[in-house]
């Protein structure tokens, strides 16, 4: 190559150079720019040099700037006929330029180290024959190779530029001198195709992955991942899309940190609690908010048949396939905006909507089967035998009797089964530029591994968004749900399946001889209970709304949402005489109904203004629900006949009644987010909301809340830290409230009775009118640090929750004749630390390994309390709540263990007065966890892709409260077999005290105390996930886009040293206090499933 | 609703008549919609606050007319049907705790192996129970008490008469506190704010004092004739006979039980079995129940095979205290194969059997013991009382004539009587026999059930004490 010339000239390659000279220059360019991309540095353009010419060519003006710096200029010949004159010292190329430019028509573009120089287009346009137009084509596609309707291709630098077609296609006249196209999609990488040579082009877009442009979902908006200054955690449908699990509450599980979600019972369709940081109210509700789409979710049992404890949710009605994203919003400033409801936390659920792109179906079909994981080590009819002999010193059972033992029943084989679980989807999604659509149904099955328990579920989607005009989008979102759940009588009763067969002993067979349920056992059977007694419940809902966006002018935007959530929730429950309770009435049988609407209406103002690097964005919003609830219920006996199971066959109405309940909220809110160069944020936000829960003197609360966010990243100074892509701090303050409580708890009511049939009223409850919302005041404290650019990302939150005036049903002397009433009296704190860490360990080309890992811990307290007076004795295993300690400690007696004198137990005479009185409880056990966290690892090869999720929790007491009864050595319960190592003489020394009929010793020996508290400790692998994609390839565009086949297992191993079923209990997940308790609880399944996923 | 209507309608002119001026015409008709939005967002919104409770009364409604009074009093005896109280655990306790009934041992319900053992622990539920629904009772009975002089349109004599009822109620659960906890806070004014609630435990004299007062007012104001699930002049007549043998004022005893016993026109019947079917001509005074408030004394009482929850047995001694031709045997008592089950309320699948409080066959046994306990007794009127009750049961007529034996036949008469009727603990511990005769009881701290933990806790006052021993 010619040095000294080192000038490229599309006309002279034109005019005089052979072609061979003319193909190497072309390999050339690229190869330069490939190295100047490689080099790239922004200080390039800041090279400083002297020129001092005189009267020279602008082509002798290149050749001395690149002989003083490594630039390299592109132009056409006929721009340099002009002549210039330079005298300047230490100036960048941009300076000289300007300098010799000024009295020409050019123009000029320095890309890193090229020069292009050419003419203004302006001047251009006025001479058409200067202009060279060429056309480029090409198509635009995803990395699937699915064509992307609506894409964005233009020039770069410039506004020219035409949308993608249907087809993904697109074609762009672009004048000679345009070397460089940028393709923009929503969702996707921004593309710089250089088009120099080229008129076709085959353009595949990359997902915009990268977590910090990852947009967020917050309180009636979004953000960007980057730029959020509140505690927001973000679950992306990936993140759950192959989990076996029925309700959106239960894929929230391990999923967030600071989120502690307890399923409360493995009862299909059932209740989970979840907790975002800590509890905060003793009395009212300590569940999030849930919000799809914009509009409150009705949560809740509505059962009315007890099931307390393991009721139904409302929040199972959601097909968790329709999410497309879920937030959790934990910090004040996150979720003030939802005022008097959000001290708990905010779950904003996003559905899945369409986009402008061909059609896609896509089919998921999964099935498999569930299991219990675990059993308990029972008596066997002659183990049992010989305790019964030694328990009441006599023979009850002879010797020969227990040497031919001809009954022996399992009774967990007949309350177990192995149970399929399946699940039936197809969605489709696509639009055109003006309607999207997102449709899908799916039929969800499962039965349960507990007789006599299944859940059905059929929903159906459709959301629709319609662009009416330039400034106005409609849309719907309708989702559709019936839902059918068959349960067995509650986990708390002693008249369940699961409680009466573990409780039953062996010796007792299931059937008579005769084919009738054998009924001597100490319960009823609990086959006939599981088998005869018909308890279904039946949801039919719809959670849907409509909104209209009005882009007013450029910057400002209306937009109003109309929602309604309705549901009707019927129970049918039908106890045959084949039962013990059908038979006591002839027949029993329930029949209720629950009918609940919620309307709300949103709407808000939005204003976006970009000045320079200032940026502002203020929201206004007015927003009002009105809350309906109406329910009837009929109690009815002395059926004709055990196969009409309706009310209408009773000959006798026990009961029968209506109720109703309203209540409305109004509200206005905002929120104003300033932002200055992408560096420094801050937001403000708060809201006034008016509820008719509240009393005549405090019926609107005022909620306001700020944070402040410093991307340091982003700063000159950290432009050499190149190991740091991403460093946040993140700050935040504001007050929140709960309002969770009954309407009118602060009025004086009569409620009404009846006596000798003729009405009665009676004074129902203690007015209150000062009763207002509970208020928590947050203070956050929060570091985003990404590393390696973002390959190691760390999330890390500070919070301390200071909740006072709690909605405490204080307990009243019950000489007043009340229990108890609610006021706002009580603080409770919780705070805690919450870190995030996610790790691309390796990105290759075949393999790649992530790994994502959260752990939190929260100190939960209660620091006062109305006078100071604990609420003591609360639910089975005695918790209670006293100030100075977390909510619900186990206080009871501190069994010193087993009297080897005596085969009594020995309690610790704590206040050292002789003898063992109440005064003797102490604290003997935490049921909140020290820690909760949870590790995900994804590894993918090829097309093979396996997850493997781990849960845990850490540091938590259970009461194993079944023990009261499986181990209490007295009564006709069965036994666990770990009394077979019972104190028989003295000098034994052991854990579990002697059998005795003695009154006194035999309860006390089985009182509540510690013996009953062990370690709910667990390490869960929750799910493992191997799935293979087979590619298009395979099978041909024709069929199939793509086909994964997966193979999931939940619950696989769990480790603990819990000896009951299932270290994950809470026997009364619909109370706050009662908490960490075992009573015959619902365990969990392990379930295998294999699925198959489709899309064409 | 109908503001939703009307308002955007009248403001749509406005909008029409400045949109055609102001806007484009294509954007028009959409710019219509939204402000018909808007304008439906503020109408509809006006209501969303304006809700009002549906299932219950607001107290400025609630008392207005006598109907009210007497809505109001019906309420006040709707706590005697809790389950905690004649619904099931008040009586069976007193039979529980006391020798006539006992806790099986493959039973289920620690709080009543507790009774059974008289071993009870103060967070034993099911006396916190009676604690709190007796209480309520009051409470409920002194709110409308103070509602009954606010009515216009009622005479003085019905207020009178109303307020007579409610005394009579108040009076009956402060007797039945008593019989259990000993002294106890008396209650004569509403709980209607959260201050002032700690109450001290007045004497068992205090105590005395308002319930004879109360009653008193009761039978001096009450109508003579009624329906027998409420309150009559002779019910409190009836009750002022107990309360005063129990207070050992034996003449006023004598008194009063002769008063109902002769004017009260109720009879001995001749089938005992008969007394217990719902408002007998031997009943005084009995609560109320229905399908619709069951009592679950049958639930509680037979055996699993014929579908009840047998927390309680009749006990051996009690078996075994019949003499053989008792024809009350077989009205009390009932096997299933070898199993005894109590079966005065039988009403199992509906538990709609009222229960007695006062029964003629009462009167003459409190009228037989008190003359027993004067300084100078007629023999011939304890032998005539007693022996009305014994023949009656087809037994041969006693003829005894020592007082204290006399009076040991009174105590057993009483326990055959009154078995599963819950009176057997309070006769043992009012003579002071609870020692000697039950084998539980050792001590005279076991005499008082503990004041339950609950009120303990939450009543500061420095005279709500526990009872010894607990």
């Amino acid at each position: 190559m010619n040095k000294n010339k080192n000038l490229y000239s599309f006309e002279r390659i034109k005019s005089f150079r052979s072609y061979l000279v003319n193909i190497m220059r072309i390999f050339l360019l690229i190869i330069t720019i490939g190295l100047s991309s490689a080099f790239a540095n922004s200080s390039k353009a800041q090279t400083k040099i002297d020129i001092n010419v005189n009267d020279i060519s602008l082509e002798d003006l290149f050749q001395e700037i690149q002989s003083k710096s490594k630039f390299i200029f592109f132009y056409k010949d006929d721009v340099l006929h002009y002549k210039v004159s330079l005298h300047l010292k230490n100036v960048t190329v941009s300076k000289i330029l300007d300098a010799a430019f000024a009295h020409t028509n050019l123009t000029y573009k320095i890309n890193q180290r090229q020069v292009v120089i050419k003419e203004n287009l302006d001047a251009v346009s006025n001479n058409p024959n200067v202009e060279l137009q060429k056309t480029v084509k090409g198509t635009v596609t995803d990395i699937d190779g699915l064509p992307l309707v609506g894409a964005t291709v233009s020039i770069k630098g410039t506004n020219n530029g035409v949308s993608t077609d249907f087809d993904g296609n697109f074609e762009l006249p672009v004048t000679e001198d345009v070397t460089i196209l940028v393709i923009t999609y929503v969702g996707f990488i921004p593309q710089e195709i250089n088009i120099v040579g080229k008129t076709i082009l085959e353009i595949n877009l990359v997902p915009d992955n990268t977590a910090l442009n990852e947009i967020v979902v917050i309180g009636f908006g979004t953000e960007k991942k980057a730029l959020i200054s509140d505690a927001v955690t973000s679950i992306s449908s990936e993140q759950i899309e192959d989990l076996p699990v029925s309700s959106v509450d239960g894929i929230l599980q391990g999923q967030a940190a600071g989120v502690q979600v307890q399923q409360n019972s493995g009862t299909p369709g059932g209740q989970m609690s979840v907790r975002i940081r800590g509890l905060s109210s003793i009395s009212g509700s300590n569940q999030p908010l849930y919000i799809i789409d914009g509009i409150p979710v009705t949560t809740g049992d509505f059962g009315q048949v007890g099931y307390s404890g393991q009721g139904a949710s409302a929040l199972t009605d959601l097909n968790p396939s329709d999410i497309e994203s879920i937030s959790i919003l934990k910090d004040a400033s996150a979720t003030a905006i939802y005022g008097a409801r959000a001290s708990n936390g905010i779950v904003l659920i996003t559905t899945k909507r369409g986009k402008a792109q061909k059609s896609v179906v896509n089919v998921n079909v999964y099935s498999g089967m569930q299991r219990a994981w675990n059993r308990l080590d029972m008596l066997d009819a002659k183990q049992w035998m010989d305790y019964r002999n030694d328990l009441t010193g006599s023979n009850a059972f002879t010797q020969e009797q227990m040497d031919n033992i001809s009954i022996d029943t399992d009774w967990q084989d007949v309350i177990f089964r192995t149970a399929p679980i399946n699940s039936y989807e197809v969605s489709t999604t696509g639009g055109s530029e003006k309607t999207k659509f997102f449709m899908s149904g799916k039929v969800f099955d499962q039965e349960g591994i507990l007789i006599g328990t299944d859940y059905q579920r059929i929903n159906g989607r459709i959301n629709i968004d319609h662009q009416l005009s330039d400034k106005i989008t409609i849309g719907t979102s309708i989702g559709l749900t019936y839902a059918k759940t068959n349960r067995v009588e509650s986990d708390q009763t002693l008249h369940g399946p699961l409680p009466n067969g573990i409780s039953t002993p062996a010796i007792f067979p299931v059937y008579n001889e005769d084919g009738t349920y054998n009924q001597d056992g100490p319960y009823s059977n609990a086959l006939s209970i599981a088998n005869e007694a018909i308890n279904q419940n039946f949801t039919y809902r719809t959670n849907s709304n409509v909104y209209v966006d009005y882009n007013i002018f450029e910057d400002l935007t209306f937009s109003s949402k109309w929602g309604i959530d309705f549901l009707n929730f019927r129970e049918h429950a039908y106890e045959s005489r084949k039962t013990v309770q059908g038979a006591k009435y002839n027949g029993l049988g329930f029949e209720t109904y629950s009918n609940v609407s919620n309307i709300v209406s949103n709407n808000l103002l939005k204003y976006n203004k970009q000045l320079g690097k200032h940026k502002f964005e203020v929201l206004a919003g007015y927003s009002f629900e009105s809350y309906q609830y109406r329910s009837s219920f009929i109690r009815g006996q002395d059926y004709a006949d055990d196969n009409l199971e309706y009310i209408s066959s009773a000959s006798t109405i026990v009961s029968a009644s209506a109720s109703a309940l309203d209540s409305g909220l109004r509200s206005f809110f905002g929120r104003a987010n300033y932002n200055f160069d992408n560096k420094y944020i801050a937001n403000f936000s708060g809201r006034f909301d008016t509820s008719t829960k509240f009393g005549e003197n405090n019926r609107t609360g005022f909620f306001p809340a700020a944070s402040v966010a410093w991307r340091i990243s982003e700063e000159s100074f950290m432009e050499n830290v190149n190991a740091v892509s991403d460093l946040k701090l993140r700050v935040s303050y504001g007050l929140t409230g709960n309002d969770d409580i009954s309407p009118f708890l602060f009025s004086e009511l009569y409620g009404n009775t009846s006596y000798g049939g003729q009405p009665a009223i009676y004074p129902s409850n203690i007015p209150n009118p000062d009763l207002k919302w509970e208020g928590t005041a947050q203070f956050n404290v929060g570091l985003n640090l990404g590393l390696f650019e973002n390959r190691l990302s760390l999330t890390a939150d500070y919070y301390n929750k200071q909740t006072k005036d709690l909605l405490l049903s204080r307990p009243l002397p019950p000489s007043s004749g009340f229990s108890s009433i609610t006021e706002n009296v009580g603080k409770v704190e919780n705070q805690g630390i919450e870190i995030t860490i996610a790790s691309e360990n390796y990105k290759g080309e075949d393999f790649t390994w992530n790994t994502q890992f959260n752990i939190s811990g929260n100190r939960n307290k209660v620091l006062e309390l109305y006078n100071g007076q604990p609420i003591d004795d609360i639910g089975r295993g005695g918790n209670r709540i006293m100030e100075g300690q977390p909510i619900g400690i186990f206080y009871s007696y501190k069994s010193l263990g087993v009297d080897p004198s005596t085969g009594d137990i020995v309690f610790a005479d704590t206040n050292f007065d002789g003898v063992i009185t109440s005064e003797d409880r102490t604290i003997v056990g935490n049921p909140h966890p020290d820690f909760i966290s949870s590790l995900t690892n994804d590894f993918r090869y090829k097309g093979v892709d396996l997850s493997i999720f781990l849960q845990s929790s850490y540091g938590n007491d259970v009461f194993n409260g079944s023990r009261l009864f499986l181990e209490s050595l007295q009564g006709g319960d069965n036994q666990i077999e770990a009394v077979t190592r019972r104190w028989g003489q003295p000098g034994d020394i052991t854990d579990i005290p002697r059998a005795t009929t003695d009154p006194v010793k035999s309860s006390q020996n089985k009182r509540v105390s510690s013996r009953f508290i062990e370690d709910g400790s667990y390490l869960r692998v929750k799910n493992v996930t191997l799935g293979y994609t087979i590619g298009e390839n395979a099978f041909g565009k024709s069929v199939f886009s793509s086909v994964r086949v997966y193979l999931s297992a939940q619950n696989l191993f769990t480790f603990t040293n819990y000896t009951g079923l299932d270290p994950e209990v809470n026997y009364r997940g619909d109370d706050n206090s009662v908490i960490g308790t075992d009573f015959f609880t619902y365990p969990q399944a392990q379930t295998f499933t294999l699925g198959v996923n489709l899309k064409f | 609703m109908k503001k939703a209507y009307l308002k955007p309608k009248r403001d749509m002119k406005i909008s029409n008549a400045s949109s055609s001026e102001l806007l484009k015409r294509n954007n028009n008709q959409w710019k219509k919609i939204v402000l018909v939005v808007l304008l439906s967002i503020t109408a509809i919104s006006c209501d969303v606050l304006e809700v009002e409770p549906q299932d219950s009364i607001p107290a400025d409604a609630a008392f207005k007319t006598k109907e009210d009074i007497n809505k109001g009093i019906l309420g006040a005896y709707a706590s005697f049907q809790s389950l905690s109280y004649y619904g099931r655990t008040y009586n069976i306790f007193s039979d529980l705790a006391a020798d006539n009934l006992s806790h099986p041992l493959a039973a289920t319900a620690t709080s009543y192996a507790e009774v059974d053992n008289n071993n009870i622990l103060p967070e034993n539920g099911s006396i916190g129970g009676i604690w709190n629904v007796i209480y309520d009772g009051i409470n409920v009975t002194n709110n409308i008490i103070t509602k009954v002089p606010t009515i216009e349109g009622m005479t003085e004599q019905e207020k009178n008469t109303a307020l007579a009822e409610l005394y009579f109620i108040r009076g009956l659960n402060h007797f039945n506190l008593m019989n259990y906890f000993g002294a106890i806070p008396i209650k004569t004014d509403p709980t209607v704010g959260v201050t002032n609630l700690d109450a001290p435990r007045n004497s068992v004299e205090e105590v005395y004092s308002q319930i004879i007062n109360d009653v008193t007012f009761a039978a001096d104001n009450l109508p003579a004739a009624g329906n027998k699930t409420r309150a009559s002049k002779f019910a409190a007549k009836a009750l002022l006979a107990k309360v005063y043998l129990y207070k050992k004022d034996y003449p006023q005893a004598i008194a009063f039980a002769s008063d109902v016993i002769a004017n009260g026109n109720y009879t001995l019947l001749d089938n005992y079995a008969d007394a217990f079917s719902d408002e007998s001509a031997e009943s005084i005074f009995e609560i109320y129940f229905s399908q619709t408030e069951r009592n679950r004394i049958a639930e509680y009482n037979f055996p699993h095979s014929l579908n009840g929850r047998r927390e309680v047995e009749p006990s051996e001694s009690l078996l075994d205290a019949y003499e053989s031709s008792d024809s009350r045997y077989e009205a009390s008592i009932a096997f299933e194969g070898a199993e005894a089950y109590a079966k005065k309320y039988d009403d199992l699948s509906l538990g709609a059997d009222n229960v007695i409080v006062l029964r003629l066959a009462d009167m003459y046994l409190i009228r037989a013991e008190a003359e027993a306990n004067l300084s100078a007794p007629n023999i011939t009127a304890i032998q005539d009382d007693i022996n009305a009750i014994r023949t009656r049961a087809n037994l041969t007529p006693t003829s005894e004539t020592s007082v204290a034996q006399l009076l040991k036949i009174i105590e057993n008469e009483r326990r055959i009587e009154f078995a599963f009727e819950g009176q057997r603990w309070f006769d043992l511990v009012r003579t002071n026999r609870a020692i000697a005769v039950l084998p539980n009881v050792n001590s005279i701290n076991q005499m008082l059930f503990p004041i339950p933990t609950d009120e303990i806790q939450t009543n500061n006052d420095p005279g709500m004490t526990q009872n010894p021993g607990y």
